[in-house]
């Protein structure tokens, strides 16, 4: 077995309904500014739920990537411009990064075009981008476009796809298989998925997401699109590389519960949170934070609530747990990468970000949610949690450099 | 180039094809995968959960795993997912029609694994990954990584439906330089149960897995897997080997991964 090499975050870039780049998550994210608006990239009119965190043009611009008109860029090129991003703040050569791994369910744009185009009387199907459509093509137009080593994978495994990239990376990293690789996701606001979820019912009805609020109705959805660049310890040490922050732990795990609802008690979360820490040889009191999927759905709060009492003891009421997603939405397939990056922005910082919309304490819910705004506190270490149907789920513990 | 050599145990194996393949001197005897509550659209899930029962038969006798069920993974590997619910939800929008609440949750792949989780009490890491042109190498070499992250043993399954109409189109525009897999003409799932094993190198004889015979180009993206599992079918049977060698994990360079077929003594 290869000696374990410490995996390290040495850039990264962000794309959110806030914008572009780091000051936008501050500005929004980090301020407890939600980002919800009436969607107006396509037509609402037939949903009941009209509202999600779409990126409107007020915000710092994703370069070479327009929201003008309908149909949204592609998540191809958000990726790209992403990615761009982290190989610049990194200053690292695209010939020394072995690949890119990508978080994500395909372009749904394309599939709507195509069958589109046919519903309004075309004889022939509008194929734009439609290899875009095909999940295991993603990574590669990406990868192809930046020019990075062969390595290619897209995962596909929901709100938890662009944590198990990061994970995979990571893995393949400290395992010595490779020095430099990117990792990511993404999810753009599009009909497709919007209507499966307004089909479902399981929008917010009254337009807000609130995390561990008595109240609360369910998620909306959000832009969200983040890549990592990923390194051994060694490799960002022997370029001389700023080093952000550390991958220390990570964890996956299956419920083995229910085709769509959560582990009552958490089971899952537990096991991948305390994957995480036994990968980082850390205990639970070595957490400052934890960044939690925090969907705003009744069964999901609790389900977290419950998991983190089971890892955390006692010291789980007094740990600052919170929610982005009431400000940035559900991103999807892109939660993973938007929370890591959130995640390592509170470590280097020191700002906890809030749990936003919180109106009403639930008397089953008794953990710091951190609702009355930032706060600001030095935070060494912190865990952010993803879930996905079918009770999968994932933990990524971060370590500030 | 090889450059590094690992052995795990492949406990068991199958495949389903249920409309079966006559090519050459290839049989498949045709399956009807059967029905699975709450997945009533696409063939994915129900080829996803007939494979594992016919896998796991042998195993678990159709019993939940035990406590070994908590260092069990589950990675399920395919070139396009589910493209009949995709498609079918989006003529429906498309068109104007009332999308089925039930596109929703089938339309995304970690939930018929968390049936399969359930029904066996899998609880280690699950994950679904897509990749271009043949899944062999990549998909093996992602085995291989969650058995070294600590697992006991990790369910690998490959699937992929038959590539018609909007998959066809966009597979047409896969041929460019990139890894290339044929189109699949057929709806299939093969599974592989691979354990950790105690190294014994080269105490056995390893048939070495071909490239796919051009005769399993119907399997598309699958024929990678599916000749390593007719290579053990026919070691199995022969009696011949104690094991299969397959070269994995091309992209971050090339390596052998050899199957027992059989606890070492």
């Amino acid at each position: 077995m290869t000696e374990s090499q410490r995996v390290v975050v040495t850039g990264f870039g962000v794309f959110t309904a806030f914008g572009f780049g780091e000051k936008a998550l501050l500005d929004g994210v980090f301020s407890g500014r939600p980002a919800f608006r009436e969607v107006d990239r396509f037509d609402i009119s037939p949903f009941r739920c009209k509202s999600a965190a779409v990126y409107d043009g007020s915000g710092p611009e994703i370069p070479e990537v327009s929201f003008a008109g309908d149909p949204p860029p592609r998540q191809h090129d958000a990726l790209v411009a992403c990615s761009r991003a982290a190989i610049d703040m990194a200053g690292i050569a695209e010939s020394k990064i072995s690949g890119v791994l990508v978080g994500s369910q395909g372009d749904y744009r394309p599939i709507t075009r195509y069958w589109g185009s046919l519903a309004d009387g075309a004889d022939t199907p509008d194929t734009a981008f439609l290899k875009d459509s095909v999940p295991g093509q993603l990574s590669h137009g990406v990868g192809d476009a930046l020019g990075v080593g062969p390595l290619r994978m897209t995962f596909l495994n929901a709100c938890v796809a662009s944590a198990d990239s990061i994970i995979h990376a990571s893995r393949l990293i400290s395992r010595g298989r490779a020095d430099a690789l990117l990792a990511g996701g993404s999810y753009l606001v599009e009909r497709e998925l919007f209507a499966k979820f307004d089909s479902a019912r399981a929008f917010a009805k009254d337009g807000h997401v609130r995390p561990f609020s008595k109240d609360r109705t369910g998620l909306l959805l959000g832009d969200g699109v983040a890549c990592l660049m990923l390194e051994s310890e060694a490799s960002a040490a022997a370029r001389g590389a700023n080093v952000l922050a550390r991958i220390a732990g990570w964890g996956i795990s299956s419920d083995a519960y229910h085709a769509s609802r959560p582990h009552p008690e958490g089971r899952g979360t537990a096991t991948a949170m305390e994957s995480a820490l036994r990968v980082a040889g850390l205990g639970p009191d070595a957490v400052d934070y934890v960044n939690v999927h925090g969907t705003g759905t009744a069964s999901n709060d609790t389900s977290e609530t419950a998991a983190l009492r089971r890892v955390f003891g006692d010291r789980a009421a007094h740990l600052p747990v919170s929610s982005t997603k009431s400000t940035t939405g559900h991103t999807l397939e892109g939660a993973g990468a938007v929370e890591a990056v959130i995640t390592l922005l509170a470590l280097t910082h020191g700002i906890v970000p809030p749990t936003a919309n919180f109106t009403t304490p639930d008397p089953a819910l008794d953990l710091d949610y951190v609702t009355d705004g930032p706060r600001r506190q030095s935070l060494r270490r912190a865990i952010s949690t993803n879930s996905a149907f079918g009770g999968a789920n994932t933990a990524l513990l971060l370590e500030r450099a | 180039m090889i450059d590094t050599r690992t052995e795990r145990l492949l406990v068991s194996e199958a495949l389903v094809v249920p409309s079966g393949v006559t090519a050459g001197a290839l049989t498949v005897e045709p399956v009807e995968p059967g029905r699975v509550p709450g997945f009533v659209e696409s063939a994915f899930s129900p080829l996803i959960k007939s494979v594992i029962d016919r896998c796991l038969a042998g195993v678990t006798g159709g019993e939940a795993f035990g406590d070994e069920g908590a260092r069990t993974g589950l990675v399920l590997a395919t070139l396009y997912g589910d493209t009949v619910t995709a498609d079918l939800g989006s003529k429906l929008l498309t068109s104007g029609r009332v999308a089925n609440p039930l596109l929703f949750y089938q339309s995304v792949p970690t939930t018929i694994l968390g049936v399969v989780a359930r029904d066996y009490a899998i609880t280690g890491p699950t994950t679904c990954v897509a990749l271009r042109g043949d899944l062999r190498g990549e998909a093996l070499d992602l085995v291989d990584t969650i058995l070294d992250d600590g697992m006991d043993q990790v369910l690998l399954l490959g699937v992929d439906l038959a590539t018609e109409t909007r998959p066809l189109d966009a597979h047409a525009q896969l041929q460019d330089g990139g890894p290339q897999a044929g189109a699949a003409r057929v709806d299939a799932a093969v599974a592989f149960l691979i354990r950790r094993a105690d190294p014994t190198p080269g105490t056995a004889r390893a048939a070495v897995t071909p490239d796919a015979d051009a005769h399993l180009s119907d399997f598309g993206s699958l024929a990678g897997l599916v000749q390593l599992y007719l290579t053990v079918r026919a070691e199995r049977a022969a009696a011949a080997a104690g094991a299969v060698a397959v070269n994995v994990g091309s992209a971050l360079g090339e390596r052998e991964l050899r199957l027992l077929l059989r606890e070492p003594s």
